[in-house]
């Protein structure tokens, strides 16, 4: 009976073992630091209570001592100057070389929307100051000042920003260049500037706090978690973000994208590619897209930093500090990608070392190599490439698990996610080739492979538009 | 650094060194949440709880080599707040259970239930012992009870416990 019961307890707390094996990981990571950065507010609230009831003890005894000894309370006595405040704080040398001499920041530093922070949060020899920052709520911009008693440069690690109540803002960080470390030494320590795109409907409240874990970016670091309370001036907002409306329709061999419009935001120019919805064939990528900017100094080529894959609206962020409203746009372009199909089967015979009639007509064998423990299928696919585009690596994938001539299922060795093209330079044979693994053993024939990573098709017809 | 001096470091505010402590612990811990309150969000926000708890009296902990078994019984109290909580604003029978889902037979529903009208203090020696597979002499350290009361309390519990699957009576919830 006991013994029953005792089995019957066991099974009543397997619902809890599975969950407890089930949570994500990231999901127990994300409890952790909220419950510690909640902690850490009650604790520094506590103190702060503690230093409020202290000072106003020593306001009380002060006040005391001058009511009983007057000249106590001159400024001379003390010889204190008074603390400067935000108001008057200036904008930092750092501050105005990366805004540089023109673009959107320069414009905002000029038009007096800096935002003086000064907040500064310093734990075990680290410390960190947020000198200012510029915002329209969407966007943010912000400078800071670190610095280790060690004296090695430290950066911030995934940073975040949160509401008052601790609830995440989602955003997008943008970073230029060889991050983490990119910006200026000097000797009170490294300035550098975060920029922070919002997402959906998210706005930045009238306070939040800016928190990271920080270290000297090397690889397992040692990191210290520090935060500030920000508050955004709503007098003092910038104009960030920009759109300028273009709707022009590029045609490939009937299939249509709406060149929709670019957006300029802080130090980028977001190009907006829209498939049209009765496009037959799935719009994959656009091919050798270059933006370039046209003033009267002459025609700069902008670098592609970002690019979001999402299908219903492609958008490809130029990094472009120094773009000045009404400079032209030009945007050209060589074609698009699309992707072949979406079903796409690889079934092979090795024994008579070919592919079968189910496959994609594109893909041939080219060869079996048995080495050991391991045999090797060569694949050959027709380019549409040519020399030109060397550089273009395209993937053919397979899912990790394929069937032999009797249905039983075998696992590729390593489980690669796509195989990679090898030797390939587009022009001599036409040809793009591919290799993978599979275990060396009789197989009954043939061999069905679930095609994962599809290989495009270009339609090139290069185009170019110009925005004025 | 080993545990007792990432205790120790903990204890004295080193937040890496409590972090560190807390992320070894936290399946642990979200199995427990789970078991009280049977749903993945309030496991998760009895987790996040603990944490802030723990880190706000961290420093006051005497034996850091406690560290594990002290924030079990932060938790535990966690999860007796919430049920106390849910008790106020919920119904009973409104109450969602994500492990009902998963009790299949009549003899674990009965469980279940029976186990909703234990003694809470009985609940945490079955909970310790038989899912966290702890021994007395721990669970006496995470409820802070002599080793005899514990091993008392799991007698009681068991012998209630077959006699609340037999018969139903009060419900006990925190």
């Amino acid at each position: 009976m006991v013994e029953d019961q005792e089995k019957l307890l066991e099974q009543y707390y397997q619902p809890a073992a599975i969950a407890a094996h089930r949570v994500a990981e990231q999901q127990l990571d994300a409890a952790l630091r909220s419950g510690l950065m909640r902690g850490k507010k009650t604790r520094s609230q506590k103190r702060k209570n503690s230093v409020v009831i202290s000072c106003a003890a020593a306001v009380l005894l002060l006040i005391g001592a001058a009511i009983y000894v007057p000249d106590l309370y001159s400024g001379s006595r003390f010889g204190v100057e008074p603390a400067s405040t935000s108001s008057n704080i200036q904008v930092p040398t750092y501050v105005e070389k990366f805004a540089g001499d023109k673009g959107m920041l320069r414009e905002a530093l000029d038009q007096g929307k800096y935002q003086a922070v000064g907040a500064t949060a310093a734990y075990e020899g680290y410390q960190v100051t947020v000198d200012g920052i510029l915002t329209d709520r969407r966007h943010l911009v912000l400078f800071f000042t670190s610095h280790s008693d060690t004296g090695e440069t430290i950066v911030p690690y995934n940073p975040g920003i949160y509401t008052l109540g601790y609830d995440k803002l989602e955003f997008k960080q943008f970073s230029h260049g060889p991050k983490p470390i990119s910006g200026l030494m000097d000797t009170s320590g490294y300035h550098d500037m975060l920029v922070f795109d919002l997402t959906g409907s998210e706005k930045l409240p009238e306070e939040f706090y800016f928190s990271s874990k920080w270290d000297n970016g090397e690889p397992a670091a040692k990191q210290k978690f520090l935060e500030v309370k920000i508050p955004v001036d709503s007098r003092k907002l910038a104009v960030l973000e920009r759109t300028i409306k273009v709707n022009k329709t590029l045609d490939f061999e009937g299939q249509k994208v709406n060149f929709t419009e670019v957006v300029q935001i802080p130090l980028r120019l977001n190009v907006h590619l829209v498939p049209d919805s009765a496009n037959t064939k799935e719009f994959e990528f656009a091919l050798n897209y270059h933006l370039y900017t046209k003033n009267q100094s002459g025609e700069t080529e902008l670098i592609v930093e970002e690019a979001d894959d999402n299908p219903a609206e492609w958008i490809y962020g130029y990094y472009s500090p120094e773009y000045v409203q009404g400079d032209a746009l030009i945007l050209q372009g060589d074609g698009i990608q699309t992707i072949a199909k979406k079903d796409m089967k690889l079934v092979i015979d090795t024994n008579q070392r070919k592919v079968m009639g189910e496959s994609d007509s594109r893909l041939k064998l080219q060869g079996v190599e048995k080495e050991d423990f391991s045999m090797f299928l060569k694949l050959a696919v027709k380019s549409d490439l040519k020399s030109a585009e060397a550089d273009t690596v395209q993937h053919v994938g397979v899912a990790a698990i394929f069937t032999d001539g009797h249905g039983d299922k075998h696992t590729l060795p390593h489980q690669d996610k796509w195989i990679n093209e090898i030797g390939s330079d587009h022009s001599v044979t036409g040809m793009d080739e591919y290799m993978f693994e599979i275990e060396n053993m009789s197989y009954p024939q043939p061999l069905k492979f679930d095609v994962t990573q599809y290989l495009m098709r270009y339609i090139k017809k290069p185009f170019t538009v110009t925005i004025q | 650094m080993n545990d007792p001096e990432l205790s120790a470091a903990a204890c004295q505010g080193d937040e890496e060194a409590f972090y560190t402590l807390v992320s070894r612990l936290k399946r642990k811990l979200y199995g427990i949440a789970f078991s009280y309150l049977g749903s993945e969000a309030d496991a998760l926000e009895a987790v996040q709880e603990t944490v802030c708890r723990a880190w706000i009296k961290c420093s006051k902990l005497k034996d850091p080599s406690a560290f594990n078994s002290w924030m079990i019984r932060i938790l535990i109290r966690c999860c007796i707040d919430e049920q106390k909580r849910r008790k106020r604003v919920l119904p009973l029978i409104g109450e969602k259970d994500d492990r009902m889902a998963e009790m299949i037979s009549d003899s674990r529903l009965d469980l279940h239930q029976a186990m909703l009208r234990l003694k809470p203090k009985y609940r945490h020696v079955l909970m310790l012992k038989y899912y966290q597979d702890m021994t007395l002499t721990d669970i006496a350290k995470v409820l802070d009870k002599p080793e005899g009361t514990v091993k008392t309390w799991l007698h009681q519990g068991l012998k209630q416990l077959r006699g609340k699957m037999d018969a139903g009576g009060e419900v006990y919830h925190g």
